[in-house]
């Protein structure tokens, strides 16, 4: 349609000298050139980062990414006002962008080329109310974050960080506090000014009727007019006001736009990049080393791949990370915000300049400005809470894994660890048993379990070290063979075909162990005849589930909880009478947050007859025993708090606690000792799910504490 | 071959107690009661250490000087493959120390004599020596034999045998050590930093006054001396 | 500049292991081989020279024993030697310290170090004797248990201290080229990633015959050996007394013990 002459519009550049509008129009051209620029600066330093695995979805990953986007669904995710306010400023935002999108296609686009023309009549008004709605929206939460920030101050927005003391170069960061500060009132001031710029230019229109009339289709410009024709403003000035107020309101805005490259409003590109670029198995399947690369780890920060130096730049020090993470929260040096910000920092002062620098200079471990140091890369639990909760799918602990598979390779560990890795080598557990005692549980037990390399099974049980030869499990392990006996289940174990499943050696960056664990199991378990795999272990059940199909072993594994659960509903376990317990159960990171197996567990304590009170951090946000990421083979520092301990502490507060259940054998082994540490010991029990099965059946157990 | 050579520990002019272990044990390998039992003290004065080793069951203490005061494993390699070419022992016992490690596998190497380390029992089976020493750990024991050599070195392993009781007065005779190059020069001792603890793997040693229960008691830290 | 660490696979016992039918040995299915933990030590001495050094220096290690001895001679390469040489020959089966030493000693006299590292003892049957005896054969200055080495490559002399019974430590000067055995805690040994390991493959392993090394078999095995084994057993139950009681009856009954075992009436 052409231009309606009759048709109401709004008339751009109106009064404009030809001069101004082609001044505006090249000011214009340098403030997107400049953008373009640093897109570039930024684009040219992921692409100096390594190759990255692409599974070449991308159309599906576009929807993908466009649904979180729209929904807010991570940004929601346990953060409800954060989530809420957000969406205020994003949809405020992206509205008032099309806004001007489609005045950019309609005058200097479409008009020109092809005379159409549909800027105009009813499409007009609507759009004039949408937008003047979408500015009250981005007003509203950029009001609510500005209180967030400055009254409630959440302990998630303090920027002091962990990792390094006061005086070191790095330590101040006011710099990113002015930066968040400018970012907010900058785009308040666009929309302030944008308001004012509206009812500044219709007191000055008041006279023309095609103006006058519709004003109230931007209301909040209209009320703005009233009040300023009501302090008495003439159209003469109100026409200065809006001239001026044009170009303040142009030129901001136009320099918001040149600076999104350079600053933290990036995150509107990068964000939408790290999530369309997810990896959904990200932490529970850790990538291989691929075969051509000489370093096994990262050392240098080309060493991370181009979308993890993009992922880097998505961060909006949203603290998330930092507020869950077990190691930070007893005092340890890490916070995985941290580890981020000090790498992309790195990133931007080696990796922006036009020419690389020398490779030594890129060397991200150390004590130095943007580097991680060893204790910060040693105190991770992998417990993937960070990953868990970011908004915009940045994947920590991959990152730090693959910063520890350097540190492995220099031999940079804890003499303890060091020892551990080199008995699981020998032995093939961590706990320096000679093979043959693997299966030495077995010998209590009044019925002979079936070894599964000799004969054919139903169900391959993968005991998993701790539950093979920490004393206080194997009463557990025993229960369970009782258990799965009882049921008529046809199962068998690998003996000494059974080595360490490998996935805390991975996660400690010993790839080369790994490999040689998965590889072992793997023969054992293709010799073997079974139909599913159920296991005790909860790393185990990951590492298996989600990690040996890259190895070649892809079986169907579960965790005993889901077994269980079944034999129970299928009445193949009978309760012999409910116990009555007020209970608590904690999440094992590897089978809640890792695996999504929250419900199982607490099905089977509902059939039990227990009365199940959920402490604040639970299912997917349970908090770490803290034996994750190799640390049960490394000593605690002394001095510092133990996530055990502030666990027990939560379930402490439980008014009538009786029963701490766990289903996972470090958990048992931590929290048992926890509960002693803690004070609690004779206030309530720590228990193992299958101990409250066989209680349940009547059955005690043979020694009780 | 006949007659046992006991090599005598020095420490710092002080000979120590495992020495008279290796007498106590010589006594045991007597394959006739007219078998002659030697100790040779090697050292800068070892007439001054002639006392201590004047106990039953020594018949000839054989004193060496040599030009070091502190141990040499040279020189001691060199002294006591000269005593074993001289007096053709069919045993020599040495104890299973520190110096011993220095020197011992070379003394049997260069002579060719049979050889076994850390022995904690030993004797005649059949007119053949045989010596009983732990293996894999300490986890079996292995007996050892020595087929076709005349002299026998064996270093014995300290706290197993009874050291004599009573004293007596050996004939005291001087040799000569053969002239040996010095190619290791003592420096310096260092005091352990932990002075006070007791070391079990020796003995109580030390400061010979104090009453050996004290030293124990002080260990495990016995209120009453503190 | 070149150092040469002798190695030794040693044995360790598995659960419940049998002794062979001719009871001179444990049966081979229940023995688990490994890296002495010694030469960990020994080893480790030799990088830190090499790698303190400005001048090049070669690190080479020897190993007498069958080819299942590779996986540890891998292990030392990937910890930074850079040769490896194991000598074998059925001839050797049987062979002492001694008669092993003879053939260190071979080795010795074909690669020409600068020096000779081995460990003080080997952890399964702790002859402490393969370092010296080598050292007779070679004529070479040595000195044993060693925890701290003062030594720069190619240097005349080297300072060293070893430890003894009591924890005090004697300060010597040794002239080299020599022998030394090195004892455990000298310094913190490396930790070979198993990745470094399995690059390691790329990197030879020398094997020579005793032909190579001009060493007669009678040199070797039980008629080249000071000592022969004619039977391995598992001993009774040693004397071991738990002593109870309070503090004062303990002190009392330990010292009773010590007094009888001392034989001497202080």
């Amino acid at each position: 349609m052409t231009r309606d002459p009759t048709a109401v519009t709004r008339v751009l550049f109106e009064d404009f000298a030809p001069a101004a509008i082609a001044a505006f129009y090249v000011i214009a051209f340098a403030a997107v050139t400049v953008f373009c620029f640093g897109v570039y600066v930024e684009v040219r330093k992921y692409r100096r980062g390594s190759a990255a695995d692409m599974d070449g979805r991308l159309l599906a990953r576009l929807q993908a990414m466009i649904g979180t986007v729209l929904s807010h669904r991570t940004i929601a995710h346990r953060d409800r006002a954060a989530g809420a306010a957000h969406r205020l400023i994003f949809y405020g935002f992206v509205l008032l962008f099309l806004g001007t999108a489609t005045i950019t296609l309609d005058y200097d686009i479409l008009g020109p080329l092809f005379g159409v023309h549909f800027w105009q009549g009813a499409f007009y008004l609507w759009f004039s109310l949408v937008l003047d709605v979408a500015g009250v929206l981005l007003t509203g939460g950029l009001l609510y974050m500005m209180y967030r920030r400055g009254w409630l101050k959440p302990p998630k927005l303090d920027y002091a960080r962990p990792d390094r003391q006061p005086g070191d170069a790095d330590y101040d960061r006011s710099g990113y506090r002015r930066e968040d500060w400018a970012f907010l009132w900058t785009l308040l001031v666009i929309v302030a000014t944008g308001y004012l710029l509206e009812a500044a230019r219709l007191v000055w229109l008041e006279a023309t009727p095609d103006v006058w009339a519709y004003r109230w289709w931007s209301p909040a410009g209209a009320a703005l007019a009233e009040g300023l024709r009501a302090a008495g403003m003439s159209a003469a000035s109100g026409g200065v006001l809006r001239t001026g107020l044009w170009w303040f309101h142009g030129l901001l805005a136009l320099l918001f736009i040149a600076l999104i490259p350079f600053t933290k409003v990036k995150h509107i590109l990068t964000a939408a990049g790290s999530l369309m670029l997810r990896d959904p198995l990200a932490a529970q399947r850790l990538p291989r080393v691929p075969e051509q690369q000489q370093r096994a780890g990262a050392q240098y920060i080309t060493d991370f791949s181009w979308k993890q130096l993009l992922s880097l730049d998505a961060c909006t020090k949203c603290g998330r990370c930092h507020e869950v993470c077990p190691a930070r929260a007893v005092g340890a040096p890490l916070s995985p915000r941290d580890v981020i910000l000090s790498l992309r920092e790195f990133a931007n002062r080696t990796l922006e300049s036009a020419t690389l620098p020398a490779q030594a200079e890129l060397d991200v471990h150390g004590k130095g400005p943007g580097q991680v140091t060893m204790e910060t890369l040693w105190s991770c639990r992998t417990c993937m809470a960070c990953v868990e909760v970011c908004p915009v799918a940045i994947e920590h602990v991959p990152v730090i894994v693959q910063m520890r598979r350097q540190l492995v390779e220099a031999g940079q560990m804890d003499p303890q660890l060091k020892k551990t890795l080199q008995t699981i080598h020998k032995t093939g557990n961590s706990f320096g048993e000679g093979k043959r005692k693997r299966a030495a549980w077995t010998k209590a037990l009044p019925f002979a379990v079936k070894d599964a390399r000799k004969e054919p099974v139903d169900v391959l049980w993968f005991v998993g070290d701790y539950a093979s030869f920490d004393p206080r499990n194997q009463k557990v392990t025993q229960g369970l063979a009782w258990l799965l006996q009882e049921a008529g289940v046809d199962f068998g174990i690998l003996y000494e075909g059974e080595s360490n499943a490998g996935n805390d050696v991975r996660r400690v960056g010993e790839e080369g162990l790994y490999e040689v664990l998965a590889t072992s199991n793997i023969e054992s378990l293709s010799a073997a005849s079974f139909k599913t795999i159920v296991t005790t272990d909860p790393h185990s059940y990951n590492t298996i589930r989600n990690e040996y199909p890259d190895f070649g072993g892809r079986y169907e594994i579960e965790h005993y909880t889901t077994l269980l659960l079944r034999l129970l509903q299928e009445g193949r376990l009978r309760i012999a009478h409910p116990l009555g317990l007020r209970v608590t159960f904690h999440d094992p990171c590897h089978l809640g947050r890792f695996n999504k197996g929250y419900d199982a567990p607490r099905e089977i304590l509902r059939l039990l007859g227990c009365e199940l009170i959920e402490m604040g951090r639970c299912r997917a946000n349970s908090f770490c025993c803290g034996a994750g990421g190799g640390r049960i083979w490394m000593p605690d520092p002394v001095g510092l708090d133990r996530p055990a301990h502030n666990r027990m502490r939560e379930a402490a507060a439980i008014p009538g606690l009786q029963v701490y259940v766990v289903s996972c054998p470090k958990d048992l082994t931590m929290f048992e000792d926890a509960l002693k540490a803690t004070g609690n010991e004779g206030r309530f029990v720590v228990r193992e799910l299958i101990e409250l099965v066989r209680e349940a059946r009547g059955q005690r157990q043979a020694d009780r504490q | 071959m006949s007659g046992i050579l006991v090599i005598a520990e020095h420490r710092r002019d002080e000979v120590r107690p495992v020495t008279l272990e290796l007498v106590g044990a010589a006594q045991s390998a007597r394959r006739v009661p007219e078998e002659r039992v030697a100790v040779a003290v090697l050292g800068a004065e070892p007439e001054r250490s002639v006392p201590s080793v004047s106990v039953a069951g020594v018949d000839e203490v054989l004193t060496v000087k040599l030009a070091a005061g502190e141990f040499d494993p040279d020189a001691y390699e060199a002294t006591v493959r000269a005593l074993i070419e001289a007096r053709k022992p069919s045993l020599v016992l040495l104890p299973h120390s520190i110096d011993s490690f220095g020197y011992a596998a070379a003394v049997a190497a260069k002579s060719n004599h049979g050889f076994a380390t850390d022995v904690f029992r030993f004797g005649y089976q059949d007119g053949a020596l045989v010596a009983t020493r732990g293996g894999y750990g300490q986890k079996v024991s292995i007996e050892m034999d020595f087929p076709a050599r005349e002299v026998v070195i064996l270093t014995l392993r300290a706290g197993v045998f009874k050291p004599p009781g009573a004293r007596a007065s050996p004939s005291v005779t001087s040799f000569a050590a053969p002239p040996a190059r010095a190619r290791l020069v003592s420096r310096s001792f260092i005091e352990a930093s932990a002075a006070d603890d007791v070391d079990m793997t020796d003995g109580i040693q030390g400061d010979s006054s104090e009453h050996p229960r004290c030293r124990i008691a002080k260990t495990i830290g016995h209120p009453r001396m503190r | 500049m070149k150092l040469l660490v002798a190695v030794k696979r040693v044995a360790a016992l598995d659960e419940d292991f049998e002794i062979r039918a001719d009871g001179r040995d444990v049966h081979a299915d229940f023995l688990l081989r490994d890296l002495n933990e010694w030469d960990d030590y020994s080893l480790e001495e030799a990088m830190k020279i090499k790698e303190a050094g400005a001048a090049p220096v070669e690190v080479v290690v020897v190993c007498v024993a069958a080819e299942e001895a590779d996986e540890s001679l891998r292990k030392c390469l990937a910890k930074g030697a850079d040769r490896a040489i194991r000598v074998w020959d059925e001839a050797i089966e049987g062979s002492d310290s001694i008669a092993v030493a003879r053939l260190l000693a071979a080795v010795a006299r074909r690669e020409k170090p600068d020096m000779l590292f081995a460990g003080v003892q080997s952890s399964d049957h702790a002859f402490a004797s393969t370092g010296i005896a080598t050292a007779a054969f070679l004529d070479w200055p040595h000195a044993a248990v060693l925890t701290h080495l003062a030594y720069t490559a190619g240097g005349k002399s080297a300072v060293f201290r070893r430890e003894l019974e009591g924890g005090v430590l004697h300060e010597m000067q040794i002239e080299c080229p020599a022998v030394l055995t090195i004892q455990l805690g000298i310094n913190t040994p490396r930790y070979a990633s198993l990745r470094s390991i399995k690059q390691a493959a790329a990197k030879p392993i020398e094997v020579l015959s005793l032909e190579d090394l001009n060493v007669a078999p009678g040199h070797v095995g039980e008629r080249g050996s000071l000592s022969r084994v004619r039977r391995m057993y598992v001993p009774d139950k040693g004397r071991a007394e738990m002593i109870e009681g309070s503090v004062e009856e303990q002190a009392a009954r330990l010292a009773h013990i010590i007094r009888e075992l001392a034989g001497s009436a202080s």
